[in-house]
Parts: C-alpha cells; structure tokens; sequence
C-alpha cells in the first residue's frame, strides 16, 4: 500500500487539561484494518475512550484527485443524543486539515481558559482564544485569517451559543454553518475549545493513472441529470420543496460554488444587503451568506423572504439552522426582526429542544419534509447527520436498484453515509448519482494507494462493523415524535441492527 | 589552481547586496551536484576570494546594485581570483557585471569587450509585463523582449553538450555579440511555447537569435563564464549539467565528467535525501515562524502588488522563493538530539525568523491599508536574505563539509 498517496501519517492528540500537543504515527496498519476516516476515527474514540474525545478524521480520499472527495468527518458524543455520532465536514475544512499535515486530530480533556489550536505544516500550537471568546463566528474568523495573514486558512469553530452552553449550538465550518445536527458546538463550548484554524501547503502523492480514473468518473458524474442544475435551491426542488416557496430565496440568489472538488455545486450564496446581480466589488465585508445546509433551509422556510437574514443570525451565533427552526415554528416567530431577536436571545439562554416542548428524534428535530418510516429510521438510528437528504438525490429508490422495504432503503442510505465518511467523499455527493456507488468508490480508493484489498465487499463490511459499532456505544435515551412511534419502526430498527451484526 | 574533485573544490556563492533570489538556485545547483565545501559569500569575503575559493557563482540581481556593494577592491580582488586559476561564472546579472561600461560604478568591473545586443536608445512598444521590459542605462535602455525559455545550442567542442539544443530560462540575461576576448559557448537558437513575447515577435528574433547566449574568456589559468540565461535554474537540468561539465572542465580540462542527466534511467521520482542534521527543538521552533511566514507570503501571491527595490522590481513570489530554500532543507533535515548548532546560534536564527516574520506581518498589513510599502519591502527583504544566508550557512555546516556562510 502507498499509504502517502493518501495520507500524511500523522495523528494528532491535543490535551486541553495538560496543554499540550503530541504526535503518534498513522501507520499502515491502522489503514489496513479500519480503512479512514469514520472507521479510524472511532477507533481513536474508543482507545481514548476515558477522556471524552472528540476526533476530527479526513477520509483516505480526502483531498485527493477522486471527485467530491472534500469531506472529513467529526466523532464525539453528542450532548443532545448521549449518543456517538460522526458528523461530516465539508467546504475546504478536511482538506486543509489534511494539507496541514494531520490526518486525524484527537482533542482531550477540557481547558480552564479559552483555547484554539492552529495546525500548519506538520505544527500544532494550542494559544490563547481570549481575544476571540465571546465573538460571533464571523468575528472570530475575520480575526484569526487576519492573524495568521491568510484568507485561505480554515476553521472549525463555534460561536456565543457553544461558549453560553446553548444544547443546540452546531458547529461552523469558517463563516458558515456546517451538518451538525448533533449539538457539537456544545461540546467544544463545554471544553473551551474556540476554533481550530488550520492552513498547510502540504501535497500528496500521486497514484500512476489515477487522476485519468478519477477523470473519468467525473466525467460519468456529469452526464446525469442532476447536473445540469447548480445550487442548493436545485437540490431542494428536487426533494421536492415548490418552487413557490424557494422564489423569496431564489430573488438573492449571487452565484453557486463547490466544495473542494465536488462535480455538483451544492452551495449557494445569497446576497441579502445588496443586489445580487452586483457585478463590481461589493462596498461590505460580507453582504451576503452561503447556503450550505438543506435541511436548516427547509426548516426555515416558513420565515419567507426572512428566511436569509435570520439564518445569517443563526450562523454567527453558531446555532443548529434545524433546531432553530423548530424552536421559531413552536413559538409562532415568523417575523424577520422578532426572529433575529429571538435567534439572539436562544444562543445565550442554553436552552434544549425537550426544555421548549419540541418534538424531536433523540433531541433533535426531525428532518421537516418527510415522514416517511425509511426517513424515521434513519433518524432513530442517530449516527450519521440528517442534515444529509435521507433519500437519493436526482432520481429515484429505483435508480439506484432498491425496493420499498423501508429498512433497506435505510440502510442504503446508512451504507453510502459510513462508506463517504470512511473514504471522505462529500455525503451529498454520495446520493447525487447511482454511476458513483460504492463498488466505483471502492475503485478509486484501492488505485488512489494500490491496494488490492480494498473491494467493494470488505468497504462495506467496513462501513456496517462502523455502524455496529458506533451504535453498541450509544447509551439508551432520547424519545421519537409520538406521532412516529409505532411497531413498524421498531421492528424495522431491529432488522437493521442485526444486518450490522451479521 | 590546483587539481581538487567535485567533492573538495571550494565554491563560493554570492549572496550580497544586489543578488537577488536566484542565488539559491546555485547553491541547489552544487547540493545536487554534491559539491560539499560550499560557502555563501558576501562583499567583505572578496579580499580573501583567490586563497580560499576555486569556483565564484554570481547568479541574477541587480548589476548596478552588485558594482555599488563591491567598489573597486572588490573587482581588484575578482582579478587577483581569476589570475591565480578561478573560475567565474556569472548568470544574468552575473554576466552583465563584467561587461565592458562606461558607467560608474560598473566600469570598474571591464574584464570583457563584447556588447550586449539588448541596448536601444528607442524603446519598441512592450505588450506585457512593462516593469520587466526595460531598465535605463544612461540615456540609452537595456531591454529584454522575451522572458522564460529559450532555445540554445552548444557549440561543438564543448564536453557532452557539444553541438545540442537545450531550452533554459531566460530572465532579463543578456544576448552578447562575439568580441576577439571570448569564445562562445552557445548561441540563442528559437523560442519555446513557454517563451513570452513582451514585444514583437521579430524584434525578439532580431535581437536574440543567433547571438552568443554563454561565452567564456581565459585569464591566465583562470576562466570568466558568462551566461545569458539562467542554467542554474532547478527545473532546467540540461542546463544544470551544462554548468557541472563546465566546471569539471574547469578542474580537469583532459577528461570530461560523467552526464547525469544524459544517463539517467527514467524510474519512480524519489524524493532527494539532504544530509543536515538540526537539533529537534530548534527545528520545530523555526518552523513555525518560517511556517507562519509561507502562509502568509502565498497570501500575499494573491494580490496585486509588487516593490521596486533598486533597479529591481520585487514581487511577494520571491519571498516565497528565499523561504522554499529553508523549508526544503527543513523538512530533509534529521534531528538529532544535540545538532550541530549552539545553544546561542540557534536562539539568534529563531529570533531572526521572528523579527523577519514581524515584518512580513507588518507588510500584509500595509498593503491591506493600502499604504506605501515600498521602504518596508526593502528592509523585508534584506532581513529574509540574511536569514536565508545564516540558517544555509548553519545547514551546510551541520551536513558535515567545510562550508558556512561568509
């Protein structure tokens, strides 16, 4: 196995009580037996099991040629759920965290004061974040890219509702929000972990004949449907939100990116405080935000042509776009002003889904389109963020070969979300086209590092030992709607788990 | 001079005021070529050059800047090198330096009578790159119509190369005409898809082709070699080997040396092992700030700015250049658990990479405000080419020869 066409070989563990930064080898036999990402994360997770972890993982795709191959992912236990989940990390964050020179980051234990950790070139340095504690998240990556001179260095971070204690607060990726739906922002808050900005000008290897097959599968990629739109508002439509609806988000639309390498741009920006057609430099730092969370968008809907202002409040308070939605929609909030009010008032008051009288899946809100048992499964199940549309994008259960069992639509679903998280392929990504299923995914991994033992069959066998074992660490807790409860569902739980097992 | 092999041959590098960043690009040159006993030399080692170095290299900069910086006993002192057996070789403004002048302070540096074929009095209109194109010469301009690769031939006779075509990059060197004191060694030949036009096609053929583009003229045992473009430049490993056989030449006039780019097998890249050997802790601290410094310069490559800093315009990609040249060596380097340096000599080059990087901070901020940053860049640049200098000085050292800096 050519382990550095893949990775950089380095783990990082960052204990907040001692202070101090340590490096362990990735070696290949890490590799051998958990593959990436997700797998080695837990594995991390459980060998530091003692001191509450939270682990930051980049896929053995990660940040290479292979196509939407920009995710990492985050493991910890959420402090919603009581459950460990695997949160995916988007935008440019896992590949910087890569190009810096770590593959994975443990952080342990909590600090006494505010803390932020900068990892750069094969560096890792935990300073001081009294400068930035109590700034919203835009505040704080305004600050920390000017400090270290460079508008390109990522963060994960939080804003004032991870610092105030507030069991909703989501994680942000720079400016914006991320598909944390499991209140991680929380849980840094908790350990006084302000960001992590990370910046390396590091490279990886290259396979010989792997950028023309991962040429090639893009090219695939491209030819179906889906991808002759652009945006967050075109995948939204085809889940099947009404263009009605979209068309007060739709009037802002400015323009559409991708994520490192993704062949679909699922993101959106949105110019709120000027034109969108502007075509000079804008006269604001920032007039705008990016859409980047399906379901923090559907959640929000309600709130109209005031759907843009209040989730640009939530993204600097550094709240869960999902959960806030739920909370306005309880309280009768539909009005911009109130609702930015409001969003405010939420990030310092710490307050939970249950504390509010919203019904909810393990804490969380449920995904708000689709009730569907397939959708509530996979929301029981709670290991894999359901800010990820629940069903395969830009086609059908029939395009990509699977019946009306909703325990096997599940558990397709299950299967593509541990296999991108292992791999570190964009979870979007992974629904968006049945041509990139695992047994392509599988391809690309064994020729990105020449491995033969990397098939589709011990990938997935991969991802359902991840599924089995993240869940057999969850503790019992947490309720469904009551509206959801039913003996299908339960019984459709158990037939997922014991496929894990199996 | 007497006869010494590649691994014992004393090369001084000039690194002084006026040299610009393609220094380095030597000082890789003779680390490939494993010539061990290297050292970085500045204005105050000329007096000592004819006793203690076999070999000058002078690579691009700026010439008039370079003349200042040597004065007179500097270029008494170049003479007394080439007489007692030296070999000069001179790229760019290397080459520009010893070419016969009119104009102080160059003209103290008259070692040879051939002339440039880029001198006009009227300047043709430039298509790109203005602040590249031309450089005043009392009333009169040099100016360069093409910049990146060229084409030339080797004459016949000269060791391997003889009578083949090479692409090497050309930055502002000169194109020469051929005077009785010289003899060519190669000629500009044509233009590459990567050669840049900054004005008409035909006045670049005009004022290139088939002018001398290296040349050499013989003092006594001593050699002056000058060329036009830069051969040392590391993408370019024909025109690499072509200044190795050139001093091997040198040193063994009857034997010519073995090709390493002529025999090598094409295989797997490995990546090149450096012998420097750095204490751990120290490694990790200047690091970071030369870390923190490569962020912060590739930033800088972001945006549109450049300094005119003598005759030479600087751009934040040459910053970039001067810290490749330590971070490469840093990332080779092997810790050991005491190192090579003391306690003292690495505390100063941390403290030195910390100032430098403080003035790199201040200069982002500059230019973010928009102020003039002119003056800062200069100061800028000299604290990160004294850097540069002191932690080669200290690497090579530590690589177990006979070299350091000046």
């Amino acid at each position: 196995m050519d382990l550095e066409n893949a990775y950089m070989g380095r783990i990082l563990v960052a204990d907040l009580n001692e202070g101090t930064c340590e490096e362990e080898e990735l070696t290949e036999e890490m590799v051998n037996e958990h593959i990436g990402g997700a797998a080695i994360n837990l594995a991390l997770y459980k060998q530091h099991a003692d001191r509450n972890p939270i682990v930051f993982g980049t896929g053995l795709l990660t940040g290479t040629f292979a196509p939407s191959s920009c995710a990492g992912v985050m493991t910890g236990k959420s402090p919603v759920s009581g459950r460990v989940c695997h949160v995916p990390l988007s935008w440019q964050t896992a590949v910087e965290i890569k190009y810096s020179g770590y593959d994975f980051v443990v952080v342990l234990g909590e600090s006494e004061k505010p803390v932020r950790l900068w990892l750069h070139d094969e560096l890792a340095e935990l300073a001081d974040a009294e400068e930035v504690w109590g700034q919203d998240v835009w505040q704080t990556t305004d600050k920390l890219r000017y400090e270290h001179g460079d508008d390109y260095v990522q963060l994960i971070g939080i804003g004032p509702a991870g610092e105030k204690g507030c069991r909703v607060a989501q994680i942000s990726e720079g400016a914006w929000g991320s598909r944390d739906v499991f209140g991680m922002g929380f849980t840094l808050g908790a350990r006084k972990l302000k960001a992590i900005a990370m910046r390396g000008l590091g490279s990886l290897e290259v396979a010989d004949g792997f950028l023309d097959e991962c040429l090639e599968v893009q090219q695939g990629l491209r030819k179906g449907a889906i991808f002759e739109k652009q945006g967050l508002l075109a995948l939204l439509e085809d889940l099947g939100v009404s263009a009605a609806d979209l068309e007060p988000i739709q009037q802002k639309v400015h323009r559409h990116s991708a994520a490192f390498n993704c062949a679909y741009a699922a993101n959106t920006y949105l110019m709120i405080d000027e034109p969108p057609g502007l075509l000079e430099e804008s006269k604001q730092d920032e007039p705008g935000l990016l859409l980047n969370d399906p379901a923090g968008v559907i959640s929000l809907l309600f709130l109209k042509e005031g759907l843009p202002v209040v989730l640009r409040e939530i993204n600097r308070q550094g709240l869960d776009p999902v959960a806030c939605g739920a909370l306005l929609a309880k309280e009768g909030v539909s009005e911009a002003e109130e609702a930015v009010k409001r969003v405010k008032a939420l990030a310092g008051e710490g307050v939970g889904l249950e504390d509010a009288g919203v019904e909810n899946v393990y804490g969380l809100a449920p995904w708000p389109l689709s009730e569907a048992l397939e959708a509530r499964l996979i929301q029981a199940v709670s290991i894999f963020s359901h800010a990820v549309p629940l069903s395969p994008l830009g086609g059908g259960w029939a395009d990509v070969s699977v019946g009306e069992d909703p325990a096997e639509r599940a558990q397709w679903w299950l299967d593509r979300m541990a296999v991108s998280s292992i791999l570190g392929i964009c979870p979007i990504a992974a629904l968006l086209s049945p041509e990139f299923g695992i047994e392509k995914m599988a391809e690309l991994g064994a020729k990105a590092v020449d491995w033969d033992g990397l098939t589709e069959e011990a990938l997935l066998k991969q991802a359902r030992k991840l599924l089995a074992e993240t869940h057999a660490l969850g503790e019992a807790g947490g309720t469904v709607p009551s509206s959801w409860a039913s003996a299908d569902l339960d019984g459709a739980l158990e037939k997922l788990r014991q496929g894990w097992e199996g | 001079m007497e006869q010494r092999d590649s691994d014992n041959l004393r090369v001084g590098v000039y690194v002084g005021e006026g040299a610009s960043h393609s220094w380095t690009w030597f000082v890789d040159l003779m680390e490939k070529y494993s010539y061990s006993r290297l050292r970085l030399i500045e204005e105050d080692d000329f007096p000592c050059l004819a006793p203690e170095q076999d070999v000058l290299l002078v690579s691009g900069g700026d010439t008039f800047a370079v003349a200042r910086a040597l004065e007179p006993p500097g270029a008494r002192a170049l003479e007394d090198f080439l007489q007692k057996g030296g070999l000069y070789i001179g790229s760019c403004a290397g080459a520009y330096l010893p070419l016969n002048s009119s104009k102080a302070p160059l003209s103290t540096f008259n070692f040879v009578k051939c002339r440039i074929n880029n001198l006009t009095r009227d300047l043709p209109p430039v298509h790109q790159m203005p602040l590249k194109f031309s450089t005043q010469y009392g009333c009169d301009y040099i100016y360069h119509p093409v910049r990146e690769d060229v084409r030339v031939r080797m004459e016949e006779g000269f060791p391997i190369w003889g009578g083949r075509e090479v692409s090497v990059p050309l930055y502002g060197g000169p194109p020469m005409n051929l005077s009785e004191d010289i003899v060519s060694r190669a000629v500009y030949t044509g233009f590459t898809e990567r050669t840049r036009f900054l004005t008409e096609k035909e006045i670049a053929e005009t004022v290139y082709l088939g002018k001398v583009a290296a040349c050499e003229k013989f003092f006594g045992k001593g050699r002056m070699v000058l060329l036009g473009p830069h051969f040392e430049h590391p993408w370019f490993p024909e025109g690499n080997d072509i200044i190795h056989q050139w001093i091997e030449w040198h040193v063994h006039p009857e034997r010519p040396a073995v090709s390493r780019e002529m025999n090598k097998k094409p295989g797997k890249k490995k990546r090149r092992v450096c012998k420097g050997v750095l204490a751990p802790q120290f490694q990790k601290d200047f690091k970071r700030e030369i870390s923190n410094m490569r962020i912060r310069a590739h930033a800088m490559t972001r945006q549109s700015v450049h300094w005119q800093i003598g005759a030479k315009v600087y751009e934040p990609e040459k910053i970039l250049h001067f810290l490749d040249a330590i971070w490469k060596r840093l990332e080779g380097a092997r810790p050991t658990s005491s190192g090579m340096l003391s306690s003292g000599l690495q505390e100063v080059l941390v403290e030195q990479a910390a100032e430098c990087n403080g003035l790199l901070k201040l200069l982002a901020s500059k230019i973010d405000s928009r102020e003039d940053s002119e003056e800062l860049a200069g100061e800028m640049f000299a604290s990160l080419r004294s850097l540069v200098v002191g932690f080669l000085g200290v690497y090579f050292s530590s690589a177990g020869g006979d070299v350091g800096a000046g």
